[in-house]
């Protein structure tokens, strides 16, 4: 572990050093981000709307219902999936260590038909992909993340990497 | 957030920059998750949870021991490479050319042989995905296992959805759930419900539309682990 400690940040100086020389080279210095991260309180209740007990606050958004609450996010998507390749978004939150929340992205086509879905359940604190084929997101398809958030848990946001 | 995973750095920028510097040292070993993302770049898959590798900002004092100082210079650094790649991702998008296959897309909307085209896409789509399933070998004991975790999901679900499960068939590695449409608008309103309850079985769905004899679609599910 020592040895980690005092060579790696001379390593990574030079590591960053070649990367910033690289930069140059190509002409790209800039200051522009891709990321197209979406604050959790894009969610909205699955169903009825009016559904009381889901708060919004800078952490995103929290059930509290009383009850699991399931919750419906639209995915913001600014890529084309090209073939052979895939569409993968971040979902993060939390609740109890003994409670499980249950995710999905989904898709669907312009048509209204429903293309595929990708899902995972976690416990306690979580930060998972959740990923679909190319063949499941056409060009205009949209892609949703539908979460059923446990009693006093949190949807912090979704995050599409792209 | 102030927990971002390194892993999310792209694989190729990784290997560029270690092949830059002529690879890491023999006795440095770098974050786990930085194997991760080199291998990411030949072609494994991501991992499917990304584990923080900094620690959320608490005001306290400064690193009190060398060990800690070297940590937190470690994770600047990580961070500062973190916004130049994101930084070349969004130039990249922008360059001349990389739109024009988004720009030529005919519209199925608007366009009837783009129309056809996707129609028959989605029938390929769907016919190879049913291939695939009826090729799979039979696997008593996971099939018997999967198709009682789908009941079991379906039984959260409203009756209203229950009533119209036409038929479900699991072999080894997935399993085929047909759903007529319902009377109601919204047949499925509760397959979210069924399908994010079967996550951890089985997570991936790819659905299709056929058609159920009566003029209407049914859904068809193929599940898998």
């Amino acid at each position: 572990m020592k040895t980690f400690l005092f060579i790696a940040p001379s390593f990574f100086t030079r590591a960053l050093a070649a990367l910033a020389l690289g930069l140059a080279l190509m002409g790209l210095h800039g200051s522009a981000m891709a990321l197209t991260t979406e604050h959790g309180t894009i969610c909205k209740p699955y169903g009825n709307s009016n559904t009381a007990g889901l708060y919004a606050s800078i952490y995103g958004v929290a059930n509290y219902s009383g009850a699991g609450l399931a919750v419906i996010c639209p995915v913001v998507r600014t890529v084309t999936v090209p073939a052979g390749s895939s569409f993968s978004v971040w979902v993060d939150g939390s609740a109890a260590a003994s409670d499980t929340t249950y995710c999905s992205l989904y898709s669907t086509n312009y048509d209204g038909s429903y293309l595929g879905a990708a899902s995972f359940s976690a416990t306690g604190a979580f930060s998972r992909l959740l990923t679909l084929p190319d063949t499941q997101v056409p060009y205009y398809s949209s892609q949703s993340v539908y979460c059923y958030v446990p009693n006093n848990g949190n949807l912090y946001d979704i995050e599409p990497n792209q | 957030m102030a927990t971002k995973s390194f892993h999310k750095v792209p694989g190729l920028v990784i290997a560029s920059v270690l092949a830059a510097c002529g690879g890491p040292p023999a006795d440095v070993v770098l974050p786990a998750d930085a194997f991760s993302a080199a291998s990411a770049a030949a072609g494994a898959a991501p991992p499917a949870t990304r584990i923080s590798t900094e620690s959320a900002p608490t005001g306290l004092a400064p690193p009190a021991t060398d060990a800690e100082a070297g940590l937190a210079e470690l994770r600047q650094q990580v961070l500062l490479l973190r916004r130049e790649v994101a930084d070349l991702r969004g130039k990249v998008s922008r360059l001349p050319g990389m739109d024009d296959a988004a720009a030529s897309q005919p519209n199925p909307r608007t366009d009837a042989v783009a129309l056809e085209q996707a129609r028959q896409t989605e029938r390929q789509r769907i016919a190879s995905t049913e291939a695939a399933f009826r090729n799979e070998q039979s696997d008593a004991r996971w099939s018997q296992g999967a198709a009682a975790s789908v009941q079991a999901a379906l039984a959260q679900a409203d009756e209203s959805m229950r009533s119209q499960v036409r038929s479900i068939e699991c072999r080894s590695q997935s399993c085929r759930v047909e759903i007529n449409a319902g009377p109601g608008a919204a047949p499925a309103q509760d397959l979210p419900l069924v399908i994010a309850r079967l996550g951890q079985v089985l997570p991936h769905v790819t659905a299709g539309q056929v058609d159920q004899g009566d003029g209407r679609k049914a859904t068809v599910l193929y599940m898998s682990r």
